[in-house]
């Protein structure tokens, strides 16, 4: 009996340990496989990428999540942010390094560089999710996980890409959630990925070394998997043309998070 | 001003620059726009550690390649080579040339000094690694496109960059068939 109950407690404690509880605020994104429709191998083949399972924010950082931040690493403030991680217009809708007016609280921080993110998510011990990441995700809708074919999918995020950007979004979390239980991926503003400057379209494409000629909207979209899915070749093109110190006002983040096993 | 007041000025200064050379983080005397505010740690081809900001006080010539690669970052390599050659003798040591690598994995110390060797780089030269997350944010602030697209195989752009001895980008070359008279011109007001 007393050999069962210590093989019983081992085989708790491993099983405890090996489920390592998904971090606040986060939600775990299965692995899969994933056919993105902009990537291709040397041969022109469309690439089916097995994504390992990641966590990600259920929400985008807001600008109280910024804040608290900020003040714990002033070198990121407003007054202190060196000009080569961020440019002037960084945090430009804040009043002072710490202070903004109270409705901008639960809204999605923007006009933040890339080094500036990624430092608020070294400092969660968590990184920007990469494109793949972000794209996998982006692909699902309120009841399916792979939606980007469906013609209520496309029509959703063209309808937003379509409306002017001056108005101020709404909180976080207040629109449907995915079926990953993911909020605001499309509908509020655009994030920063881990690996925004993988595009190699310069403007002078005889100069890149190996051109990802997939990314060109236009002869280039000619081989891409889903020709209607225009949402993401927007992305892309948006992607390509950002530079890591830009501050952008519909710009902001998200964090993710491997899971590390135990 | 007299010479008493000089001399006062003088010796003040030296005392007030040595109670307080230290407390001031080097981060604050870099401009504003230096490479060098990029914290983290580096590893040479020696296997030695250092700050990208230990580059500091020379003029560099930097390119980031990975040593592996059969085409390209050879021909990398050659045209930072290019560069140094054109420059007169008396000029070559006063330039600290700088290869960063993108792959943190194959370009081991080994790696990076067989390289080195192999392509006769002198004791100008330095060669970096360093984790992914250093190589992402180095590669952002020299506007630095590149993507793994197979194991150990990488796509990037072919920009050499010149820094000034405070780290600040003085000017860029994109390209291998671009002429180097961009950074060699520049250089020579550097000096």
């Amino acid at each position: 009996m007393k050999i069962y109950a210590a093989i019983a407690a081992a085989s708790l404690t491993f099983s405890a340990s090996s489920l390592q509880a998904i971090p606040e605020g986060m939600v775990k994104i299965d692995g899969g496989v994933f056919t993105p429709f902009f990537d291709k191998d040397k041969d022109g083949n469309n690439q089916v990428l097995n994504m390992d399972a990641f966590y990600l924010d259920k929400a985008p950082v807001t600008n109280l999540d910024y804040v608290k931040f900020v003040a714990e690493n002033f070198k990121w403030s407003k007054s202190k942010v060196k000009g080569i991680f961020a440019e002037p217009s960084y945090l430009k809708h804040w009043s002072g390094d710490f202070s903004f007016s109270n409705n901008l609280a639960h809204k999605p921080v923007k006009n933040v560089s890339w080094f500036a993110a990624t430092a608020f998510c070294e400092n969660q011990n968590k990184q920007l999710p990469t494109m793949m990441q972000w794209e996998y995700v982006a692909a699902a809708d309120e009841t399916s996980k792979m939606a980007t074919g469906t013609d209520t999918y496309r029509r959703k995020i063209l309808d937003w890409y379509g409306q002017p950007s001056n108005g101020e979004v709404s909180d976080v979390m207040q629109g449907e959630k995915n079926v990953w239980g993911i909020y605001d991926l499309h509908g509020l503003h655009w994030e920063w990925n881990l690996d925004y400057n993988t595009a190699l379209v310069t403007g002078e494409s005889r100069e890149d070394s190996k051109l990802n000629k997939n990314l060109f909207c236009g002869s280039g979209s000619l081989g891409a998997k889903d020709k209607l899915d225009y949402g993401a070749f927007m992305r892309f093109g948006y992607r390509s043309s950002l530079k890591g110190n830009y501050t952008v006002g519909n710009l902001g983040f998200r964090c993710a998070k491997k899971i590390s096993l135990q | 001003m007299n010479t008493f007041k000089k001399n006062l000025f003088a010796l003040l200064s030296l005392i007030l620059g040595s109670v307080f050379a230290l407390p001031i983080a080097a981060s604050e005397v870099l401009p504003d726009m230096s490479v060098y505010h990029l914290e983290g740690e580096w590893t040479n081809h020696e296997g030695k550690s250092l700050s990208l900001q230990e580059l500091s006080g020379k003029p560099v010539v930097a390119a980031m390649v990975y040593t592996s690669c059969i085409h390209t970052c050879s021909m990398m390599t050659s045209k930072v080579l290019e560069i140094q050659k054109q420059l007169p003798a008396h000029q070559q040591d006063k330039i600290t040339y700088a290869l960063i690598t993108f792959d943190s994995k194959g370009d081991t110390v080994d790696a990076l000094s067989d390289h080195k060797e192999k392509r006769k780089l002198d004791e100008n030269w330095v060669l970096l690694r360093a984790d992914d997350s250093n190589i992402r944010r180095l590669a952002g602030v020299l506007g630095v496109n590149y993507k793994e697209v197979g194991p150990g195989e990488f796509s990037h752009s072919n920009i050499i960059s010149l820094l000034d001895k405070d780290g600040v980008l003085v000017t860029q070359i994109n390209g291998l068939n671009k002429a180097t008279t961009p950074i060699t011109n520049k250089l020579e007001s550097l000096l």
